[in-house]
């Protein structure tokens, strides 16, 4: 216990230690956050009206990133899969990156959800009066709850073992990887039917999200591994073998792909049918023009066509010789990253909410505090990703152990070559 | 901060252990600045008291009168209004139903304003139950309507007017979809939402087909007469128009402050046409079971399978599609049509 | 194991921040710090006044006053019966009316019921008549309406035409049907039950967009009222 104290101690210690870039990049993520922060203690003094959000379009951004941010946490899966089904055992120190992607996006969307309630203050009656199993939130308070601890006693159990220098036992991490790898897959399952179930909403009434939620986070998790992955590779001494980038490569091209196909699914649905119900579809990708008003509503048009088009390329890169040449693939990912990110932020949360189910179309634009918060919590998700992985790199080299103070790579090289 | 081997030297340790501190000070200062704006919360809103209520359905009767006295007193605190507030229990063998005759209605919004003036609603922003779609004749397409018409007078020849509200549906999405149990459906039919329970998720507000469901975004401002009294309905209950919080969701009840006392709802009782019916739909002989055996009803979007208890209906067309100026009556006695 | 070595800069030493960067922590905390509690609140607030509609427009009281039984009306400043003046002069043989000299407000346009005895009884005008010559009170003319508009006064009677004010629950209070003239001029029934009139405001949202009044973002406090709408209290609109 005391041992345990003293890691948690040093961990703290070393979440300080380090060169000019890493103080400039936690810096300006401590300050965003702080202007989040800022954001939303206004939020709470005035309420949500502060946001762009009206009861016509009654969730915004803060349940779009929400939604992004459950796809990354799921998304860590797509490493463990690998590793302990496939028996990749090489890359198996990847797994906590992932894993710690996991805990850090689970904690955002944690806080998302948040800061979206009317009454933040009143958390607790979710757990004195429990509408489970019948409410979806219900099961998505279940699902991501779970998926952090499990998240949390897997990689904070490794970490530890491998500070204390001991092999760890299987028996306390094995079958928690395996139901964390169903985990995954079920907390995205959930939260898309928190939309699906909706009978009143037909844009989200249909049977296509789930998948295409897992076809997406699949994409743009994996993506954001590969370049953090390479951000380590670039400001530490630990080594990243190209072996795990191929292997996410071929992870990432697959699942873009089957979104990409699920996407034409979906259109071919909505615009050859031409029904009624399609009037948030075509809001979305066309525009509504509104006959009492004269006036055309297409906000989301640019920023939809631009999802589709980087989504594209990035396939279209992911197949061509150039996925072999690193900045092209980088490219790739961040294009795929954004896009992701529109089409499930705007492209899914936003549309069904236009028009009302009366009819009336009311266009929805996040406000300057509104935004605020969300950066603050995307810095501060950032941050404490960035903590872990600066925790986990020297732990993981056998630099931080319990036995021997902590030195920087560059110093023990130095040290060494100095000896000699 | 010392190194871990702790042999640096002096100065270097001191500068940085400055530097340590100095940061981690600044660092707490502009947390505590970026907290600064919650000096202007209301923390009426956040006392012990309130923290630990029950949830309506676990309150004894004992426990719902301090409640209600508690909520007596801060109206009066904050609104200089002492209000009759009470618990309106449902009675039995009662289930309301709505039926309203499109036929009638002249889209004079009399009915939105009216709930609006009996169920306490924050003017600022303006919080209406009912919404009144301008329909063009020969479509009951929802889309097509027109949610903001203000013509010089109403009705209009070519449109007929249809007034939306909760529907109190029997298959209700929005209990469903609750996570707290905030909203739930009373034996007589009505939905009902506990405004101290309620943590204002909006899940509810988007599982509703009919868009019935309003979220208090900021704190509800009420208007003043020019004496300045604030003008209040002071007959309240715990489940319909007491004076909600922000951060809630509310909706029409169905006036059940008045009909569980046998009275009829605030919009029925200003309708200057008469369009409106209400009434207990498992007493044969009231006018809804009359108006759902003999009248060609319908409810919107059945398909969705909400089973909901607001029935439209039209009977024969009355005269509006003539010209006003053919109201006016020449002086000639048995005047032509 | 001692660790001096600070490599130019780049990689500083354990338990220590580099240089520069860590000496613009501080300064940097402090700006947000004086931002947060000096700077501008940067929010967008509704900033409508609260009003109401005025009172006289949403009265529950029927739109028409029906006359006692017998009626009394006001002829050159006097309350007075009917019979009080018809007892006076005879009706007319032919069946014609005379050129009114008062009740002049009264205009008849019901349809093809053109004459005032159908209705009005011809020796007892404090009464009316039915089409079988019955004669019945002022205070009954629903029956007399029923005559010839029976299926309206079939559904009058179950609810399905007309207002019911008070009560639903007979038990427990006053079930006001209002009558027939309640709402229908019995000379010019299309008043005032079907006068046109101006609708009261629709939805007074902040965030409902340009096409109808308000802009997306609610505008700042400072302003005072909404871009487009003002409301006077008695809920005409003042642009339009």
């Amino acid at each position: 216990m005391k041992e345990y104290a003293r890691f948690l101690w040093r961990c703290f210690r070393i979440s300080f230690v380090g060169d000019w870039r890493y103080y400039t990049w936690m810096l300006v993520l401590t300050v965003i956050a702080f202007l989040g922060l800022n954001a939303y203690c206004k939020q709470l003094v005035h309420g949500l009206v502060t946001t762009g959000m009206t009861d016509q379009v009654s969730w915004g951004l803060y349940i779009a990133n929400f939604t992004f941010l459950v796809g990354m946490a799921a998304a860590a899966v797509m490493l463990v899969i690998p590793v302990y089904i496939y028996r990749r055992r090489e890359l198996h120190h990847l797994v906590i990156f992932g894993e710690l992607l996991a805990v850090a996006s689970i904690i955002m969307c944690l806080l998302f959800v948040n800061v979206d309630l009317g009454r933040p203050d009143r958390f607790m009656h979710i757990f004195w009066r429990f509408n489970f199993p019948i409410s979806m939130l219900t099961w998505d308070v279940v699902a991501l709850g779970g998926y952090l601890l499990l998240n949390i006693h897997i990689c904070g159990y490794l970490i530890y073992c491998d500070y204390m220098r001991r092999k760890p036992s299987p028996a306390f991490y094995i079958p928690f990887v395996f139901v964390a790898i169903a985990w995954a897959i079920s907390i995205h399952t959930v939260t898309a039917f928190l939309y699906v179930g909706l009978g009143g909403r037909p844009f989200w009434n249909s049977a296509i999200i789930a998948p295409r939620f897992l076809a997406s986070a699949f994409a743009a998790g994996p993506a954001f591994i590969i370049l953090t992955l390479q951000v380590i590779r670039k400001t530490t001494r630990y080594h990243v073998p190209n072996e795990a980038l191929d292997l996410l490569r071929h992870v990432v091209t697959v699942a873009l792909t089957i979104n990409m196909f699920l996407l034409g699914c979906e259109l071919f649905t909505e615009f050859y049918s031409d029904s009624t119900h399609i009037v948030s579809t075509r809001y979305l990708y066309f525009g509504l023009h509104d006959h009492h008003a004269a006036v055309d509503y297409h906000a989301l048009v640019p920023w939809v066509w631009t999802a589709v088009a980087f989504n594209t390329v990035a396939l279209l890169v992911l197949f061509s010789p150039l996925r072999r040449r690193l900045a092209a693939f980088n490219v790739a990912c961040v294009l795929m990253i954004v896009g992701i990110w529109i089409e499930k932020g705007m492209g899914l949360i936003i549309p069904a909410f236009v028009p009302s189910p009366l009819g009336e179309i009311v266009e929805y634009a996040p406000t300057v505090n509104e935004t605020l918060v969300c950066l603050g919590i995307w810095a501060f998700g950032l941050l404490i990703y960035t903590i872990f992985v600066r925790i986990s790199v020297p732990v993981l080299s056998g630099r931080l152990t319990v036995d021997r103070e902590y030195v920087p790579a560059a110093t023990e090289e130095m040290t060494a070559s100095a000896l000699h | 901060m010392t190194t871990e081997s702790g042999g640096a030297s002096p100065s270097v340790t001191r500068r940085s252990f400055l530097r340590g501190t100095l940061g981690a000070a600044s660092g707490l200062a502009a947390f505590a600045a970026a907290l600064s704006p919650l000096k202007d919360l209301d923390t009426e809103d956040y006392t012990l008291e309130k923290f630990l209520q029950k949830h309506y359905k676990e309150m004894t009767p004992a426990e719902m009168d301090e409640v209600l006295a508690r909520i007596r007193s801060e109206v009066e605190q904050r609104h200089g209004l002492r209000p009759d507030i009470r618990d309106v229990k449902p009675k039995d063998g009662v289930e309301f139903v709505y039926a309203l005759h499109l036929g009638r209605c002249i889209g004079c919004r009399k009915c939105v304003h009216a709930c609006v003036e009996e169920n306490n609603q924050s003017r600022s922003p303006e919080i209406q139950y009912i919404r009144v779609l301008e329909m063009p004749r020969g479509s009951v397409d929802i889309e097509r309507g027109n949610h903001h018409y203000d013509r010089p007078t109403v009705p209009d020849e070519d449109h007929y007017y249809m007034p939306i509200q909760c529907h109190q549906c029997a298959n209700p999405p929005c209990v469903k979809v609750c996570p707290v149990e905030a909203t739930w459906q009373e034996p007589d039919g009505i939905t009902v939402i506990d405004y101290d329970w309620c943590i204002g998720c909006r899940y509810c507000e988007a599982a509703c087909p009919y868009w019935a469901r309003r979220f208090n975004f900021t704190e509800p401002k009420y208007a003043r007469d020019r004496e300045g009294n604030v003008i209040m309905n002071p007959n309240m209950s715990y489940l319909s128009n007491r004076p909600r919080k922000q951060g809630v969701m509310e909706k029409c009840h169905f006036c059940l402050h008045r009909t569980r006392e046998g009275r009829m709802p605030a919009c029925l009782e200003v309708c200057p046409v008469g369009a409106r019916k209400f009434g207990n739909i498992l007493d044969p002989e009231s006018e809804v079971s009359q108006i759902l055996r003999t009248k060609h009803v319908f409810v919107l979007k059945q398909e969705v399978g909400t089973l909901p208890r607001f029935f439209y209906y039209f009977d024969e067309d009355y005269p509006r599609s003539e010209k006003i100026s053919e109201i006016l009556p020449s002086s000639e006695p048995g005047g032509a049509r | 194991m001692e660790s001096k070595i600070d490599a130019g800069g780049v990689r500083g030493r354990d338990g220590g921040a580099p240089c520069w960067a860590g000496a613009l922590v501080a300064p940097v905390f402090l700006a947000l710090a004086v931002w947060f509690l000096l700077g501008p609140d940067g929010i967008d607030l509704p900033a409508e006044e609260p009003s109401a509609i005025d009172p006289a427009l949403l009265a529950t009281t029927p739109r028409r006053e029906i006359l006692g039984d017998p009626p009394v009306i006001l002829i050159d400043g006097f309350q007075r019966t009917c019979m009080e003046c018809h007892r006076l002069f005879q009706p007319r043989e032919d069946g014609t009316s005379l050129q009114l000299m008062q009740h002049r407000h009264i205009k008849l346009d019901h349809g093809i019921n053109d004459r005032c005895r159908n209705c009005h009884h011809v020796e007892d005008r404090d009464r009316l008549v039915l089409h079988d010559g019955t004669v019945i009170g002022y205070s009954d003319v629903v029956t007399l309406c029923s005559k010839c508009h029976g299926p309206t006064f079939r559904d009058w009677q179950r609810g399905a035409h007309g207002r019911t004010n008070g009560y639903w629950d007979a038990s427990r209070g006053e079930v006001r049907r209002l009558g027939c003239t309640e709402c229908h001029d019995p000379h010019t029934p299309r008043v005032p039950a079907l006068d046109p009139m101006r609708p009261l405001p629709g939805p007074r949202a902040p965030r409902m967009g340009p096409s109808h009044g308000g802009r997306l973002e609610a505008t700042r406090a400072r302003t005072g009222t909404l871009t487009g709408r003002t409301r006077t209290p008695t809920g005409a609109s003042d642009d339009h």
